[in-house]
């Protein structure tokens, strides 16, 4: 199910909502649980069974590193590897076992197809497990808190990541609240807003601008391609965050937050402190610092880096590109570390130009999981076979320009800033909150609606 | 007054959900829609098969939309939201106060590669349609008059800023390829001067030419199988169809814009009419004139062929090879002749139709839009 569909919203969440809050407190996270599950299964119930698997083995394992972590080292060491290694098979198999498969010139297996969210709930678990050993977190002693934990809906299929050491007391103890719930819905809508309103706008027009381009490639089209594909992920991805973050909210959780503005940084350092934290803070935690982060001389820290941004890449797909692009954003980072940063910092207009150029460029490579569209589209904005324009781009260009303007403003804090400010010196405004909340709800319901609005061309036969 | 601000927002919000779920529920399932014209998904049975497969959830996702409360006031007020970015157009349907026209095509290359909702056409294709075309008339006794509905796009250009990036480069393309014996009649640019001048020549909502751009048609096809053509504004008498909103508006859903009115004209002759072997009451289905289809009041609508005799007997036949095109123009030629019509996409094989209806002469009627967007043309045979 997806956050963005009529029947989650009118019919799974009203129903959640109603019997979460209906039912006695020591019930709310079964409910959760349950109805995570059919959540989660609703289009692939089998896809149930594995995660249920990975939940319980990890559950298990749990008390097995819990009995020896301070007993005997080597033996709960020994329980957290299988523990991890339990989860990581399902992810490395479904994953990435066809990506080897065609290396090795092997035969794949073409039905094999990747349950959705894996690599999200595998990430999730794997920080229970190893948090568990190094003594951070406490034992889950009961199956269905931690059940919930992995289940639970609003962060399931794309994150964000949630730590068990930063949720394992809300799990247990947290408090609803009307003001908690206020701002869940308010953050819920403007997600599913993002979403419907700019983010799918931007794809459509990728998506026609890719096609045109077979016809009739030009420079302006493919530079506008990247551009769209930049504002698409964004809003896409965050409006995804800021929905779990909202839903999270209505049933009482604190989800940490997982963008922060990412286009606004000067550096690509910056950026990916900026871009899925939750993901950055994971693959720091759990990879990088382990292998010895940056305290190891400068060759180490390196190769710290290589592996942890090869690995980034390779998390997001199985396939070249996307190892390509952890390399890409690897390149900039040890550039960043060795001297540019300190150029960066000396001009806020030319490090900001500088991060969007690189970021523009690592989206077409995110997106061409067939590697020609990533040549294809470079060498058109250098105008490599490619005239510079022609006359359905600008038309596009020139009525997509309230959208563009729209999706760059919305990429800053400044609409937020000035939203808040007016509330709070005009209370009047404050008590309105309420009715742009349903207002955008309902034009959202409306794009909603109208996304399987496919009318029959009766008579053209 | 912050805390009365958070119970607004949560009971306005949690009202909002439960009003169009309970709606939802209560309301009853509509098997049609009206306004898009096309069946509805109503309630999904519920088996372990469906459930395991995942259809269950496609068509219940489908179910959720499709008969979702207020379902046609969302959607314009989706369509009116996207006019107010500034984008002119939705669902790829162009606006202007006075004319919607569909911009983008499917544009068919081969039975794999289909460019979906594009700008262009794939020209090399096109062309070699229209030459296997040509080869195929070219080798006929009996004469052909080819007609190439304009799309809404071409003769309307001038109700849009939209540039069309090939200009009229599918017409010079028809002009160019088809030989002599085609037959190929230029409708475009009579019918853009004649809608530039004002005349209702194509709907406004609808893909369609109107009765007079059929009649524009008309006087080309017996100016050129040399028959002396009819005006039925003088002589004959007239039923119109008001109400009328075509696929065009059906696709895009604007909320504002003046519906189309049909014009039926009758001669007054009594026809025998048969579709795939039923006979109907005539060349106009009045029945259909008031369902949500107003256009299949043209003959009954799309039929594999499609037959009309009028009385007489040194009446000729024509067979015409057609898509819904022909529709509006069938009763004007019906006046001179019989006439044998064929689905051109279900009945590809024109020489054996010749063999067996021995017509006076053979009328093409495909419109722009079908012969970029598949193949049927060019696999006459």
């Amino acid at each position: 199910m997806v956050f963005s569909s009529l029947i989650f919203i009118f019919a799974f969440l009203t129903t959640t909502l109603a019997v979460y809050f209906l039912v006695p407190l020591r019930l709310r996270n079964l409910v959760l649980f349950v109805m995570s599950l059919l959540f989660y299964g609703w289009k692939e119930p089998k896809n149930i069974l594995l995660m249920l698997v990975s939940i319980v083995s990890a559950y298990a394992f749990g008390f097995l590193i819990e009995k020896y972590r301070e007993s005997n080292v080597r033996k709960a060491k020994c329980f957290l590897f299988l523990s991890l290694a339990v989860n990581l098979s399902f992810l490395l198999f479904f994953k990435y076992f066809n990506f080897f498969a065609s290396i090795f010139g092997a035969k794949g297996i073409p039905e094999l197809t990747l349950p959705v969210g894996i690599s999200f709930y595998t990430f999730q678990i794997m920080s229970y497990s190893i948090d568990l050993y190094r003594g951070q977190a406490a034992l889950a002693r009961r199956v269905i808190p931690f059940g919930t934990y992995v289940t639970l809906f609003p962060q399931l299929i794309a994150g964000p990541i949630v730590r068990y050491k930063d949720i394992c007391d809300q799990l247990t103890s947290r408090k609803e609240s009307v003001e908690k719930f206020a701002r869940g819905v308010r953050r819920f809508v403007c997600g599913l807003g993002k979403k419907l309103l700019l983010g799918d706008a931007c794809a459509a027009l990728a998506e026609r601008l890719i096609t045109n381009s077979e016809f009739s490639p030009t420079a302006l089209g493919a530079f506008l391609t990247a551009v769209f594909y930049t504002f698409h992920i964004y809003y896409d991805f965050s409006s995804y965050s800021d929905m779990a973050i909202g839903l999270g909210r209505m049933f009482g959780f604190e989800f940490p937050e997982n963008f922060n503005y990412p286009y606004t940084a000067k550096s690509v350092t910056d950026f990916w402190r900026r871009w899925h934290i939750t993901l950055s803070t994971w693959f720091r935690e759990y990879v990088y610092i382990p292998l010895g982060g940056n305290r190891k001389g400068k060759f180490r820290t390196y190769c710290n880096l290589a592996i942890v941004w090869l690995l980034t890449g390779f998390w997001h797909g199985a396939n070249w590109n996307y190892l390509l692009w952890g390399a890409y954003f690897l390149l900039f980072l040890i550039i960043e570390k060795a001297f540019l940063l300190r150029f960066l910092e000396k001009s806020k207009v030319l490090s900001h130009l500088y991060l969007l150029v690189v970021v523009l460029f690592g989206w077409v490579l995110f997106f061409g999981e067939d590697l020609t569209f990533v040549t294809d589209t470079v060498q058109r904005m250098f105008f490599f076979g490619a005239t510079a324009y022609d006359s359905v781009v600008v038309y596009d260009l020139l009525h997509a320009l309230p959208l563009l303007i729209l999706c760059a403003v919305g990429c800053t804090p400044l609409p937020a800033k000035y939203f808040n400010r007016l509330r709070e010196r005009c209370s009047a405004f404050d008590l309105l909150t309420p009715v742009f909340t349903v207002l955008l709800l309902a034009l959202c319901t409306a794009y909603m609606v109208d996304n399987t609005f496919s009318p029959f061309l009766y008579y053209i036969f | 007054m912050k805390k009365i601000r958070d119970l607004l927002t949560i009971l306005s919000f949690c009202v909002f959900l439960a009003v169009f779920a309970v709606l939802f529920l209560v309301l009853p399932e509509k098997p049609f829609s009206e306004t898009e014209n096309r069946p509805l998904q109503t309630a999904p049975a519920v088996s372990p098969e469906t459930i395991l497969s995942g259809t269950l959830a496609d068509q219940t996702n489908l179910w959720f939309s499709d008969q979702f409360p207020l379902r046609d006031g969302f959607v314009r007020l989706k369509s009116a939201f996207e006019l107010l970015l500034c984008k002119g157009e939705n669902n790829g349907v162009l606006y202007s106060d006075s004319q919607l026209a569909v911009r983008a095509f499917d544009a068919y290359d081969s039975r794999l590669h289909i460019a979906e909702n594009a700008d262009w056409y794939f020209a090399p294709t096109v062309k070699a349609q229209l030459e296997r075309y040509g080869d195929l008339v070219g080798q006929l006794s009996v004469p052909v008059v080819t007609l190439i509905p304009p799309r809404t796009v071409d003769v309307a250009d001038s109700a849009f800023p939209y540039d069309r990036p090939y200009g009229d480069g599918l017409y010079d393309l028809l002009s160019e390829v088809l030989p002599e014996k085609a037959g190929y009649l230029e409708l475009l640019p009579d019918l853009r001067a004649a809608y530039e001048r004002g005349e209702y020549v194509i709907y406004r909502t609808d893909h369609h030419w109107t009765t007079l751009g059929a009649y524009t048609a008309y006087q080309k096809v017996a100016s050129a199988l040399g028959i002396e053509e009819v005006s039925p504004e003088e002589t004959w008498s007239k039923t119109e169809i008001s109400d009328f909103f075509g696929t065009t508006a059906a696709r895009a859903s604007f909320p504002w814009g003046k519906p189309d009115v049909i014009t039926l004209y009758d001669d007054g002759e009594n026809y025998t009419v048969t579709a795939d072997g039923e006979t109907l009451d005539g060349l106009y289905d009045f029945r259909r004139a008031r369902s949500s289809d107003k256009y299949t009041a043209f003959l009954g609508g799309t039929h594999g062929v499609t037959t009309v005799k009028g009385n007489g007997d040194d009446r000729k036949t024509l067979l015409v090879f057609k898509d819904s095109f022909a529709d509006s123009l069938i009763p004007f030629l019906a006046h001179h002749f019989d006439i044998v019509a064929l689905d051109l996409k279900t009945h590809p094989d024109l020489t054996a139709a010749i063999g067996e209806y021995h017509p006076e002469a053979v009328l093409v009627v495909y419109n722009a839009e079908n012969l970029i967007t598949n193949a049927a043309f060019g696999n006459l045979r």
